[in-house]
């Protein structure tokens, strides 16, 4: 399958960086203006130094062995039953991710577009949106990013320009005097959501034909999590730390203050139109990755096997997710951050221990 | 129970036509893991139409990691309330 497969280096950073924005690009000043307050874009800024530090460490493993996936790697070099333990425990990761960015869209558009539709209805035809995507396989959907990449580019940089009258520079001052312990501490939830998230490239890297491909992986995720610092400091800039802070979606929020000439009025649709594709991509990679997984355990001929029956699995799962928004937001602050760690951060760690110690091993056997 | 009925006739419509495809791949692997993975999915679709309960993939993640995950809840909290 994915031996042939191939896609640009080009189209790969703009996966990347439709991943960092996804659900993020909503919520996220919210939940770091919580914590940092005035100070929540130094929040997003910290999280992405520690993001592009996580790239390398990916890039790392990504190099060690350039042929093959996450999956594979974890067989090469933990043994065979370990590594399917392994990989089992990191598709349940990119399971729950998948089935949080759907919840998290069905959420949105049930409170906030479609308000009397039920969230199961909307969920399903994401969903089968996402399945075509993963049936057809990454060269397409990676084409799909670049069609819609720059729709989504100009969609940023027109909310950005349209609301800069309304911005007020108080709203943001005392700028890193007060309340910075806090931004500090504003960064923790953000490791795990979007930036550890990036670890499930590692499951098809081999299939981007670039030989810079670690330089695209380091660009796509600076390129994405700018954007997010420049989203969380207009949204304090024109709403200010309370506003942010009581809404969920304080973006969304930031695309209805747009108002020129008492004539362009309420174009919040901005918002959602770059919300909606960074959302179906991220959560087609996460379905892909879930799906390249199985097929690697069960060490199928064809990843479209399994397609079918995690559409209903996925659906079910994001509907009984959660009872509510409140409750995955301190499920986002508490459990989340050493979920995301361990897959994120221990997890790619380990893997370049034992490359370490496999190649010293190697070395010594082959040396006599 | 009339939805149930509904969804596992469609389904069913769906693995033929889903078997169809798997069966020219002549590969027994592929065809016993949707023929399960079919069984699995379906039993969760129909547990969801009558109301029956679900795990909660939260609540398990959360049994696993709270303990771990509650001091930094509780540092978080104490910069919210200042």
């Amino acid at each position: 399958m994915s031996e042939l497969v191939k896609i640009s280096g080009r189209q790969f950073t703009i996966l990347v960086i439709m991943n960092v924005l996804g659900t993020a690009i909503i919520t996220v000043p919210a939940i770091v203006s919580a914590y940092g307050k005035q100070n929540g874009w130094f929040s997003v800024l910290l999280a992405t130094i520690f993001g592009i530090g996580m790239v390398v460490v990916y890039n790392a493993i990504y190099k060690k062995n350039p042929d093959k996936n996450i999956y594979q790697q974890l067989e090469l070099l933990f043994g065979k039953w370990i590594g399917k333990l392994l990989s089992f425990l990191f598709m349940l990761f990119a399971f729950h991710i998948t089935i949080g960015n759907l919840r998290v869209m069905g959420d949105f558009i049930t409170t906030q577009i479609l308000i009397e539709t039920p969230v199961e209805m909307v969920m399903f035809l994401a969903l089968i949106t996402c399945f075509f995507g993963v049936r057809y396989g990454i060269e397409v959907i990676a084409r799909a990013a670049e069609i819609f990449f720059p729709y989504i580019i100009l969609s940023i940089f027109l909310l950005l320009i349209l609301v800069t009258p309304e911005a007020e520079i108080t709203n943001i001052q005392p700028i890193l005097q007060t309340d910075v312990a806090g931004a500090f501490a504003g960064a923790l939830p953000l490791l795990g959501y979007p930036f550890l998230e990036m670890v499930l490239f590692l499951a098809f890297m081999q299939n981007v034909n670039n030989k810079r491909i670690e330089k695209q992986f380091l660009v796509g995720v600076t390129i994405g999590g700018l954007l997010l610092v420049v989203i969380t400091l207009v949204c304090l800039l024109v709403l200010g730390v309370d506003m942010t802070t009581r809404n969920i979606y304080p973006t969304y929020i930031l695309g209805k203050k747009i108002s020129i000439a008492d004539f362009l009025e309420r174009i919040e649709i901005l918002v959602a139109i770059i919300w909606f594709f960074t959302i179906f991509f991220k959560i087609t990679i996460g379905y892909y990755v879930l799906i390249i997984g199985f097929k690697q355990l069960l060490q199928l001929k064809d990843y479209k096997t399994t397609t079918i029956p995690f559409v209903y699995v996925l659906l079910v799962f994001a509907v009984f997710m959660r009872p509510s928004v409140v409750e995955q937001k301190q499920f986002l602050t508490s459990a989340w951050i050493p979920f995301s760690l361990t897959f994120g951060l221990v997890l790619p760690v380990l893997m370049l221990v034992a490359g370490l110690f496999k190649n010293k091993k190697g070395g010594q056997q082959q040396s006599p | 129970m009339v939805q149930a009925s509904f969804i596992c006739l469609l389904s069913l419509f769906i693995f033929l036509l889903e078997y169809k495809r798997v069966k020219k791949l002549q590969s027994k692997k592929d065809k016993w893991t949707l023929s399960i993975g079919f069984m699995i999915a379906l039993y969760f679709i129909v547990s969801m139409i009558l109301d029956l309960p679900v795990p909660s993939m939260n609540k398990l993640v959360g049994k696993v990691f709270q303990p771990v995950g509650e001091p930094f809840s509780n540092m978080l909290e104490s910069f919210q309330d200042q």
